[in-house]
């Protein structure tokens, strides 16, 4: 029976020595190799003092007794401080490579996202194309109002919303997709009947840009962007601050460069005159901060006419 | 008869008692509880062999080598999970 249960017990410290030594050559890391050469000693004694109990190899003296009972005691701080400083350091390594590997992965997530936003932008800066080029008169319209409402953007401190202000201002008159060519290139001045049909276009705008998730935040100031501070606006009729506010920027941005271009029935104003008209508007149809910043904005020179012979006056919001 | 040598191995286990309780709980492993009960067992074996010079000494050396035989079952189970744990469940680990 004796010798059963020290077979038994040799058989698992002998497993447990395999375990250990298999541990050791896993783990070549100059660290963890004394870590290993202790559970392998403490596995090795015990599997010896259990062999030697069960092959009874020896008749039983003072000196064997000794040893084998030091074998035993010594077993047990050697095995605790093996097989938890092991486990620690290998969790510490795993841990450490699994840092490494989310660092990497997220490096190369933000590398894929700042490549896909330029696809982004570029697919948006050619669908407002797609809508200028209805219309040569208004040709870059679209490049402007956005590189105007970045400008103004960053003059009212609002950085974190510089993106959607750019890219409302580039597909801010999308829904005149669906306005027809009779009326949009009509080449002189809108019936009543006609001017509500051109009112659509910002429903319908707000309309594409809401299908398309990536574009919601937008859909607010393309919606808007005709509502007039005193509630006299389309579509509906918003008053004052209840305008929202990238709409309220994108108001003076558009309106600025409605009046600069040139229409099949008028020829555009000068930018005095524009800023003057403006000024005018202010607390009527413009949020009256927006128009003084715009001014300012004009008069330090950090804004200028754009001219539409020239697309390389543009200077983007993303190029300063 | 109590041997010289089973007077100091007591003395040594006794001295160690509390450095194998503190480093216990500080260790972090899995299957925790089969180091626990390999060391109990270890323990227990150990006390048996010093007991059995004074008492049923046939009752007690065979409660030392069950105890030995259950400590090396435990010690075989604990090894085997820290290798399945540490480079089974991955596979990533290689040297």
């Amino acid at each position: 029976m004796i010798r059963v249960l020290d077979l038994i017990a040799t058989l698992g410290f002998g497993i447990a020595l395999i375990a250990s030594v298999a541990f050791g050559l896993a783990t070549r890391k100059p660290s963890t190799r004394h870590l290993t050469v202790l559970l392998i000693a403490a596995m090795g004694i015990m599997t010896a003092v259990s062999l030697y109990h069960a092959m009874n190899w020896f008749p039983s003296s003072g000196a064997e007794d000794l040893t084998e009972d030091y074998a035993q005691v010594l077993f047990l701080p050697l095995i605790l401080y093996a097989m938890g400083g092991l486990y620690a350091r290998s969790e510490a390594d795993r841990a450490e490579r699994a840092r490494a590997s989310v660092e990497e992965l997220s490096g190369r997530l933000a590398d894929s996202l700042a490549e896909l936003t330029g696809y982004r932008v570029d697919v948006l800066q050619s669908l407002s194309a797609a809508v200028d080029a209805r219309d040569h008169y208004t040709a870059l319209h679209s490049l402007h109002v956005a590189d105007y409402a970045a400008a103004l953007g960053a003059a009212l401190g609002l950085d974190d919303r510089l993106g959607v202000l750019e890219q409302a201002g580039l597909l801010h008159d999308v829904g005149k997709i669906a306005i027809a060519d009779a009326i949009l290139l009509k080449p002189a001045r809108l019936t009543g009947e006609e001017y509500a049909e051109i009112q659509r276009h910002a429903v319908v705008s707000a309309e594409i840009i809401g299908g398309i998730p990536v574009l919601t935040e937008l859909v607010p100031g393309v919606r808007h962007h005709h509502e007039h501070w005193d509630g006299s606006g389309y579509p509906d009729g918003l008053v004052g601050e209840a305008i929202p506010l990238d709409a309220r920027v994108l108001a003076v941005a558009d309106a600025f460069d409605a009046m600069t271009s040139d229409r099949p029935y008028r020829t555009g104003m000068a930018a005095e005159r524009a800023r003057a008209e403006l000024l005018a508007e202010r607390g009527h149809q413009f949020d009256p901060t927006i128009v003084d910043v715009f001014v300012r904005l004009l008069d330090d020179g950090v804004v200028t006419l754009r001219d539409y012979a020239d697309p390389d006056s543009l200077r983007t919001s993303r190029e300063r | 008869m109590t041997q010289q040598s089973e007077i100091i191995a007591l003395a040594l286990a006794l001295a160690l008692a509390p450095i194998v309780v503190w480093t216990y709980r500080g260790i972090s492993l899995p299957a925790k509880p089969l180091l626990a009960w390999g060391l109990g067992a270890m323990l227990g074996a150990y006390a048996a062999t010093v007991m059995e010079s004074f008492f049923a000494p046939v009752a007690l050396n065979l409660l030392e080598h069950l105890l030995f035989a259950v400590a090396g079952v435990c010690f075989a189970v604990l090894g085997c999970v820290m290798l399945w744990h540490r480079f089974g469940s991955t596979g990533d680990d290689a040297p």
